[in-house]
């Protein structure tokens, strides 16, 4: 455990040296997430001149479920994603040999080497979103609301992280599926309309087949004093499954891998 | 050779490289609907307590049924591999061959616009039949124009963020930049016609809608004659304006080009 925080620590000092190397594209993709942002902001503002809620939940909540959908984009693009970005063109060219030599856990080594410091920003930008939402409805979470919704959170990232590491681990059985590394976090688009907007079918598919619905339903819910313990167990048994079944379909793939360039 | 041969022998030669891949381009096609179908559902769950909304459901509804084969239509992405051959150097070898890169960056795009018209049309059709959206056959040859004033835009646009590579080398958060103008003001999130009226000026003065947002109006029906000339106007100039830009910044660019790594 100490050692794989020491290789955090220093992925993370490797990360901000080579920040402050391209900082013309630093500034572009900070420039990004506020863009994003604003948009968000402005988007909600104007549906809301139209309508006074959405499913039930008020212009407030419907903001702080925006703000843990921007806390999921600093989870993707600011922690998974950089690391497993260039994982299919590493398999194609037969670069994981490497990593498979050196005395860590491989998978840990794939999944956390680089990340994307700009994407920090999401994180502070959900947060102030949140707060905003709150102070819309002139309401405040309760500490034992926010500590919960923190650990939901938690268990969120965990099926987050797992999910997608298993599909970008498609890379190794189907030659050259770089684009695969996109594919999972769209699955989060779902998650922009609380769960109660979804009717039939859809909002069973969306809770127990993928519980898309419930990755930012599920933690504004706690803020909200809501606490669906039902939803968290679902999370739960997902993220478990999910990181088993990452642990395995990597091992299946690692077997698979033939390095291309020895 | 003349240009046309040797487009078709380039076109050939990318097909057979497209079809070893299609797992890469059925991923491309999911992609493309996970934004419309998640705002559709969106703007469907607003219009039930909106009567503003509401009023345009139908339009609402074609419309983003049909954006996904409008996005792929007039699709480019030719600026991504530009800026990948910058940074790899792999530019140079194409200062050598007897013809333009944009012709082999077209051919790239038409050899795989087929393939993945092949997986998203039977899709569109049968979301065409199941929702019984009107098409109206007489806008045909008017959307054809449309759809070749789109894809031309798109692709002098990706063009020249890939000539920016020559000075930025990573041109994606540039990319980006782009991708919120186009998501904001061309449509692809909130449909011009519901766009607030302080807004809908700026929108249309800008080149982002004529990307996709009026191809799609365009083959919807949604548009006056009056309007659609404006349209058509408007893509015009800016074609006009992308068409310069981007010779001026191949000359200064090649001038620029260092050829890393070759």
């Amino acid at each position: 455990m100490k050692k794989h925080l020491k290789l955090l620590l220093t992925f993370f000092r490797y990360t901000i040296q080579t920040s402050m190397i391209y900082r013309i594209d630093f500034i572009v993709w900070t420039l990004v997430t506020v863009g994003w942002f604003i948009f968000t902001v402005v988007f909600y503002q104007l549906i809301f001149g139209h309508i006074t809620g959405i499913a039930d939940w008020t212009k407030g909540q419907i903001f702080v479920l925006q703000g843990f959908y921007f806390v999921t984009n600093f989870l993707f693009w600011g922690i998974f994603y950089p690391s497993l970005e260039y994982l299919p063109r590493k398999i194609t060219k037969g670069e994981i040999d490497f990593l498979l030599t050196k005395p860590v856990n491989t998978q840990f080594l794939i999944s956390f080497n680089e990340f994307s410091l700009n994407s920090f920003l999401d994180l502070f930008l959900g947060i102030g979103l949140m707060w905003y939402g709150f102070r819309l409805d002139n309401t405040a979470p309760s500490l034992f609301g926010i500590v919960q919704s923190i650990l939901v959170m938690i268990i969120i990232a965990m099926f987050l992280y797992a999910g997608y590491f298993t599909t970008v681990c498609l890379s190794f059985w189907a030659d050259r599926l770089e684009n695969i590394v996109y594919f999972f976090p769209q699955i989060r688009e779902f998650s922009k309309i609380p769960q109660q907007g979804y009717t039939g079918a859809v909002k069973w598919m969306l809770t127990f087949i993928i519980p898309a619905a419930l990755i930012a339903t599920t933690p504004s819910q706690f803020l909200f004093g809501d606490y669906n313990y039902q939803h968290v167990a679902i999370l739960l048994i997902f993220a478990i499954m999910a990181l088993k079944l990452s642990n395995w379909v990597f091992a299946q793939s690692i077997k698979k891998y033939s390095s291309a360039s020895s | 050779m003349n240009t046309w041969k040797k487009f078709t022998t380039t076109l050939k030669a990318e097909m057979q490289n497209i079809f070893m891949y299609p797992g890469m381009i059925l991923i491309w096609v999911i992609d493309m609907f996970f934004s419309p179908l998640v705002m559709l559902l969106v703007w469907t769950k607003i219009g039930q307590t909106s009567a503003s909304v509401g009023d345009w459901s139908t339009q609402i509804t074609s419309y983003y049924i049909l954006l996904p084969i409008i996005i792929l239509l007039t699709g480019a992405w030719n600026g991504y591999f530009f800026t990948r051959k910058i940074q790899t150097g792999e530019f140079s070898t194409y200062l050598l061959k007897p013809y333009s890169h944009l012709i082999g960056d077209l051919a790239n795009n038409f050899s795989e616009k087929v393939l993945k018209i092949a997986f998203l049309l039977p899709i569109t059709i049968t979301c065409i039949i199941v929702l019984d959206i009107s098409t109206p056959i007489k806008n045909l040859p008017l959307t054809f124009l449309a759809l070749s004033l789109g894809f031309i835009l798109n692709f002098l646009q990706s063009t020249l963020i890939g000539y920016a590579a020559f000075w930025l080398i990573d041109t994606s958060g540039l990319d980006n930049l782009v991708d919120i103008g186009e998501f904001t003001l061309g449509g692809r999130l909130v449909p011009f016609f519901l766009l607030p009226s302080f807004i809908k000026p700026a929108a249309a003065a800008l080149p982002f809608r004529y990307f996709r947002a009026f191809p799609t109006e365009v083959l919807a029906g949604s548009l006056t004659g009056p309007e659609t000339i404006i349209g058509f106007t408007a893509g015009c100039i800016w074609l006009l304006v992308f068409t310069l830009s981007c010779g001026l910044l191949w000359k200064r660019g090649l001038k620029k080009y260092s050829a890393v790594g070759g």
